[in-house]
């Protein structure tokens, strides 16, 4: 009984890296299509380059690592920081697009242990144009679209929209925050006692309340957005948004697609345009993104950038269980007798070179243990294959003749 | 279909009629059934019965699309997940409370006894007093009595339990209620369903209105 849990233990090991190799497969594929180059940062930080990104990572969050010489270092916190950290530190001010991705592990202090979480993404630098947000979420969506899972949905937002409209309660930061939490709950209980109680004005507060009812397909939702713009940058995010949704449509992009202004992702770095994806029998995104210009302005260096991550094993959740098995062949088994050794491995080498899965078996000859089975013996070759038995004189006349 | 989670407790029975009102039947339901997952009679909804405070647990990691739970568990937990309606019952306030004669000392150190140990750390936190806090799971009131703790931070319905026990309230924290709470994954994959899903609750309660 113990054993063959043991087995089944080995079993969903083995079956969750091939999932998550198949994953990075699609991903890595897809990336190559739009112009993506893949991109590496150490495991290993100075924990000072997070100290001096207030309010981006809780420092309580790090993994801490005392270095040789005393200094304290961090295992990876995030992606998009370190990344966007590097091609600042290389890339001029006026240099073109430059398109990166990433397949990278991120680590995490929980409550008592040290979460890992393997993250795939991509990040566009030195655009702040509609069309290279567009392509970044058109990427997130075929990548979605990709991979088999039974249905999915991208939410966009803006979060510039949502910051003019905090700005305009004239409201102190810790209050806002308060507020950002009511509108991304969509709390309109709380949310409508906390505007009376904090004396924002009747219109202002009509406006946050529907800011909340702000969801659905972008069409309606754009123009909805339009009557309770207050000034010009809400405009503009709106404006950005129609265009986003025009762009789509040329990618072919409409269904799946939702659009919800009360969309706050918890990073704090995202400027502009925002989403996050779903797909189902995952309760939280899996995918989150959008344009980050403030945070590379806090690094040093302003360059517009974009981007997304997904976290892989909440997308190995959600891959659909028929498509759990992968296609894999069977192992093809050789068996010899001794006299046979020579050919036998250059039958192996053979056959490998084919891409075939093969193993020699060096010990017994009992040729009923394998479905697929090739059994040299000392004057003609037998290939077992299911109940289907044949014999040829020689390797060459098999390898010739016969299709495994 | 849709899954929802419904707290077991004091707000059981209004959540039933709240939900039979707009509609949705169990008719195998009863408070006193040992089984945990209930069907209504269309077999478009799948009511899981359980405690409390797991209502967020299950939304939030979305082995439930929505839950009904009270105000106290859903600040408690902290989650992640849409807070769309407040059902207007089951009210109460969650309240400071202490005995009558030591009056709450804001310049100390302070004991809170609570059920609510993140709701109680944030309140005093905000008013810089340095608290420790003592995880109960019931009869919170008994700790100041004994010396367990200086006050208690508990939910008060009618205040009866406290006036019997000789305990006063120091301040309330937040006034509590009953909501509908929305898994955001559900909310985005399973819109078509849960809209009117909503929208029937939603219409229940302008009535009662």
């Amino acid at each position: 009984m113990y054993q063959s849990n043991m087995n089944d233990v080995l079993k969903a090991n083995t079956l969750t890296c091939e999932k998550k190799e198949s994953i990075i497969k699609t991903a890595r594929q897809l990336f190559y299509t739009y112009g993506y180059d893949e991109i590496e940062t150490a495991i290993f930080e100075p924990y000072d380059l997070y100290s001096s990104v207030d309010g981006m990572i809780l420092q309580d969050d790090m993994v801490k690592v005392i270095g040789p010489s005393g200094k304290v270092l961090v295992l990876r916190p995030d992606v998009t920081i370190p990344v966007a950290r590097l091609v600042t530190k290389h890339v001029g001010h006026n240099e073109k697009i430059k398109r990166y991705f990433y397949i990278m592990d991120v680590f995490r202090q929980a409550a008592n242990r040290v979460l890992a979480h393997k993250q795939i993404g991509v990040e566009l630098f030195g655009d702040d144009s509609t069309e290279s947000d567009t392509e970044v979420l058109a990427l997130a969506y075929e990548l979605l679209a990709n991979l088999p899972v039974t249905h999915f949905t991208i939410e966009v937002g803006h979060a510039g929209f949502v910051q003019q409209i905090l700005e305009e309660t004239n409201l102190p930061y810790s209050e806002r925050q308060l507020l950002k939490q009511y509108i991304q709950s969509k709390n309109k209980t709380d949310l409508q006692t906390f505007l009376i109680e904090h004396q924002v004005s009747q219109p202002l507060q009509r406006v946050i309340l529907q800011i909340v009812d702000l969801y659905g397909p972008p069409g309606h939702v754009i123009e909805r957005a339009r009557t309770l713009s207050l000034n010009k940058e809400m405009n503009q995010a709106i404006d950005h948004l129609e265009r986003m949704h025009q762009l789509l449509d040329l990618y072919g992009m409409t269904e799946n697609i939702v659009f919800n202004l009360g969309l706050i992702n918890h990073m704090d770095y995202y400027s502009d345009v925002i989403f996050q994806g779903f797909i189902a029998r995952v309760g939280e995104p899996v995918l989150m993104g959008g344009r980050y210009d403030t945070l590379t302005e806090k690094i040093g260096i302003m360059i517009p950038a974009v981007g997304f991550g997904c976290d892989i094993q909440l997308l190995i959740d959600g891959l659909k269980k028929e498509q759990h098995t992968i296609n894999r062949q069977e192992d093809i088994v050789i068996y010899y007798t001794p006299t046979r050794i020579r050919e036998a491995y250059q039958l192996m080498r053979q056959l490998r070179h084919r891409s075939k899965r093969v193993l020699i078996n060096h010990k017994e000859i009992n040729v009923t243990h394998s479905a697929r089975a090739i059994y040299l013996q000392e004057q003609h070759i037998t290939v077992f294959n299911g109940r289907e038995k044949r014999v040829y004189p020689n390797i060459d006349s098999f390898l010739t003749q016969y299709q495994l | 279909m849709l899954t929802i989670a419904l707290a077991k407790g004091r707000t059981a029975k209004d959540s039933i009629a709240l939900l039979e009102q707009a509609g949705i039947r169990f008719n195998n339901f009863h408070e006193e059934s040992r089984k945990l997952i209930f069907y209504d009679q269309t077999k478009q909804v799948k009511m899981l019965f359980v405690k409390a405070v797991d209502v967020p647990t299950y939304v939030e990691q979305g082995a439930a699309d929505l839950g009904i739970v009270g105000k106290d568990n859903i600040l408690e937990s902290n989650g992640h997940f849409y807070e769309l309606l407040d059902l207007k019952f089951g009210q109460c306030k969650m309240v400071v409370a202490g005995l009558k004669e030591k009056p709450l000392r804001t310049t100390s150190h302070l004991t809170i006894a609570s059920k609510y140990p993140v709701i109680a750390e944030k309140y005093f936190l905000e008013k810089d007093i340095q608290i420790e806090t003592i995880k109960l799971n019931g009869s919170v009131e008994l700790a100041p009595l004994i010396g367990l703790s200086d006050v208690i931070v508990d939910i008060v319905e009618t205040g009866r339990t406290l006036r019997e026990n000789g305990l006063v309230i120091f301040d309330e924290i937040e006034a509590i209620s009953t909501r509908l709470i929305v898994n955001k994954a559900s909310f985005a994959l399973k819109h078509d369903l849960m809209t009117p899903f909503i929208n029937q609750i939603k219409t229940v309660l302008e009535v009662k209105q």
